[in-house]
């Protein structure tokens, strides 16, 4: 697919290019700061755009920025947020609208280059994507899960990071019958409406997280 | 900074205020002031006065203008008998060894000229102590002893009045009893009464004029009160700032540098998997690895001296001295420290340091720079730096202001020359016990 990147460390914007190259990506624009992304990706129409939260002239949240004013333009507009650190915070954010297509990992996640191009794709897609350190980060926070068993917490952990019930079921090695089981008492505990498509389901549990 | 105090409450209206002065027992308790140790303090502060003064007189005329020094020394211990709140020396701690350049310091100063005169005025009042002392005990203690007497020689049935070695008795007259021998000894009792009281204030008038010459100015205490707010503040700043930079180093540098490895290493795998040669990328990931370890390096260095951690200040300043060299400094030193300086001496000494060399190389337009440390026989350890550039060196725009507070923060001193054209000498001085 058509990328467009936003890093200011030039050391990190060649190495991802070269990553997404190797790939089989085509990277449309590498910029370094937030008015040139917005105006590339107004001149590319990527089919993504890549953007590193901390850029010039700030040096704070100019990236997050960015992406909210192109998401605004477009709601549409698929987005990968990198960020150094973890913030519930910019994450919660970002998800709050119900577009989907948008992403929000820690940028050390790039070194796992099966599982961040999988991640690329879910986006174009459509699909959520949120860190599990940031959903951890939330779950830490949120008071009233109390009522939640471990195994439960476990599970809404993986939803809120977009998974779909056969990889829940897989990275808990349990059934998928029993993935169900779990979300279905999870969502009636929680008074959450069940809903089917996953993303729609990541939206109501970080809705949920930053009440 | 050993000699700044901070002032005690001066203000005597509080009724829960502690006592510090003679006036204050005075108005605190004027009927029982003979019942607390301010009379008896005050007097022995006055009977003390005429052998002060006369010792200063006819021992000290030698040393001149610089006489009022030690009488500044003896009257300032000699007001705690009267004055409870701490007085501080007024004099500057001195600035660089050697007599001449002591006797040069102190005759600059304010406080050396008023102890002079505080000694010039004690004469002239030692008279006045010794007078109101002799009234004080002498008066009543010969009319006690009068009394005595004429009970004594009532007991050996001698009519008092017929002996000639106490003719003045007043109440000596043949018919009086024996009770009317009694009135001197009252008077005497009240003289000595009403003479404690005289002696407490003549003992606040001495007070006031101590405190007022031989010791610091009130204006002075406010100002170096002012000045370690101000700094006080500035370091707190500085701190902020410096844990910014840290950070951002961390961030920009060796953040990225690593980010950047586990993402080759990343391209790596992913090559390696579909089997093509990952030979370059190899190479790649040890150059980001290394990257990231000098830029960690640097980092480290600038959070605390390796060298200072590893060895002495004296290793460290060699460490500097290197550096600057490496730079393109032309730099001559002589280091002779002893191994054992406390740390936090150590750690000031060197990041002030390591800010005059930058000065130096950021500002002087020098070509040489000679430093030199040692630590005097008084136990002050001295860092001087000195370069060839332009001069001109002031607090503004320089880091020259986190120097100062940090130095005086371990109770120590700058002292900057740096005349237009230079050259730029700067003194690190900071007094200091071996650890």
């Amino acid at each position: 697919m058509r990328i467009v990147i936003a890093e200011d460390a030039v050391l990190l914007r060649e190495g991802l290019a070269r990553l997404l190259a190797t790939a089989g990506h085509e990277v449309v624009a590498a910029v370094g700061d937030g008015r040139a992304l917005v105006e590339a990706v107004t001149a590319h129409r990527p089919d993504l755009t890549i953007v590193d939260v901390r850029m010039p002239p700030s040096h704070t949240d100019e990236g997050l920025q960015a992406a909210r004013a192109l998401r605004a333009v477009n709601p549409s507009e698929r987005i990968l947020v990198l960020s150094q650190i973890v913030s519930g915070r910019a994450a919660a954010d970002l998800f709050a609208t119900d577009a989907g297509g948008i992403g929000y990992l820690l940028k050390d996640r790039v070194g796992d280059v099966d599982e961040f191009l999988r991640t690329l794709d879910t986006i174009a897609d459509g699909g959520e994507v949120i860190d599990p350190l940031v959903v951890r980060q939330l779950l830490r926070r949120r008071t009233g899960l109390e009522a939640l068993t471990p195994r439960e917490t476990e599970v809404l952990a993986l939803m809120a990071e977009g998974r779909t019930n056969t990889a829940i079921a897989d990275a808990l090695v349990i059934t998928e019958a029993a993935v169900a089981k779990h979300i279905n008492r999870i969502f009636a505990k929680l008074h959450l409406s069940a809903d089917d498509t996953t993303h729609k389901r990541v939206q109501a549990v970080l809705t949920y997280l930053r009440r | 900074m050993g000699s700044v105090r901070m002032p005690a409450p001066t203000s005597d209206s509080p009724a829960h205020a502690t006592v510090t002065t003679p006036l204050m027992a005075l108005r605190r308790h004027p009927l029982r002031l003979l019942a607390t140790s301010w009379p008896w303090r005050s007097l022995a502060y006055v009977a003390a006065t005429p052998a002060v003064a006369a010792t200063w007189a006819l021992t000290c005329w030698p040393l001149l203008v610089l006489s009022g020094v030690p009488l500044g020394r003896v009257e300032r211990w000699r007001l705690r008998w009267v004055d409870r709140r701490p007085v501080a020396n007024p004099h500057r701690h001195d600035p660089s060894p050697g007599l001449p350049a002591w006797i040069r310091s102190r005759a600059g100063e304010r406080a050396t000229w008023t102890e002079l005169l505080h000694g010039v005025l004690l004469i002239p009042l030692s008279f006045l102590s010794f007078a109101v002392v002799c009234v004080v005990l002498l008066v009543p203690a010969l009319l006690l002893a009068g009394s005595a007497a004429s009970f004594v020689l009532l007991a050996l049935g001698v009519d008092p009045a017929a002996v000639t070695a106490v003719p003045d008795l007043p109440t000596s007259t043949a018919d009086g009893g024996a009770l009317a021998h009694l009135g001197p000894a009252a008077l005497g009792l009240l003289v000595l009464a009403l003479g404690l009281y005289l002696v407490t204030l003549v003992a606040e008038g001495q007070r006031y004029l101590a405190r007022l010459l031989v010791g610091e100015p009130a204006a002075d205490i406010a100002q170096r009160l002012d000045d370690l707010t101000r700094s006080r503040a500035r370091l707190t700043t500085a701190f902020d700032d410096e844990r910014r930079r840290i950070e951002r180093d961390l961030h920009d540098g060796a953040q990225q540098q690593l980010t950047a490895l586990v993402m080759t290493l990343g391209t790596l795998r992913y090559q390696y998997d579909r089997g093509s040669d990952v030979t370059p990328l190899i190479d790649q990931a040890r150059a980001d690895a290394q990257r990231a370890i000098d830029e960690l390096r640097d980092i480290v260095h600038g959070i605390y001296p390796a060298a200072l951690r590893e060895h002495d200040l004296g290793d460290a300043l060699d460490d500097l001295v290197a550096r600057a060299e490496a730079a393109g400094l032309d730099v001559t030193a002589h280091i002779d420290l002893p191994v054992d300086l406390p740390s936090d001496v150590e750690v000031g000494l060197y990041f002030a340091a390591n800010e005059l060399f930058t000065n130096v190389a950021k500002h002087a337009q020098a070509e040489t720079v000679h430093l030199r440390a040692h630590r005097t026989p008084d136990r002050r350890v001295l860092v001087t730096v000195q370069d060839d550039g332009r001069g001109g060196a002031d607090l503004v725009g320089t880091g020259l202001v986190g120097v100062v507070d940090r130095i005086e923060t371990l109770g120590g001193h700058v002292h900057i020359s740096s005349p237009a054209g230079g050259p730029t000498r700067i003194t690190l001085e900071v007094p200091c016990v071996s650890s």
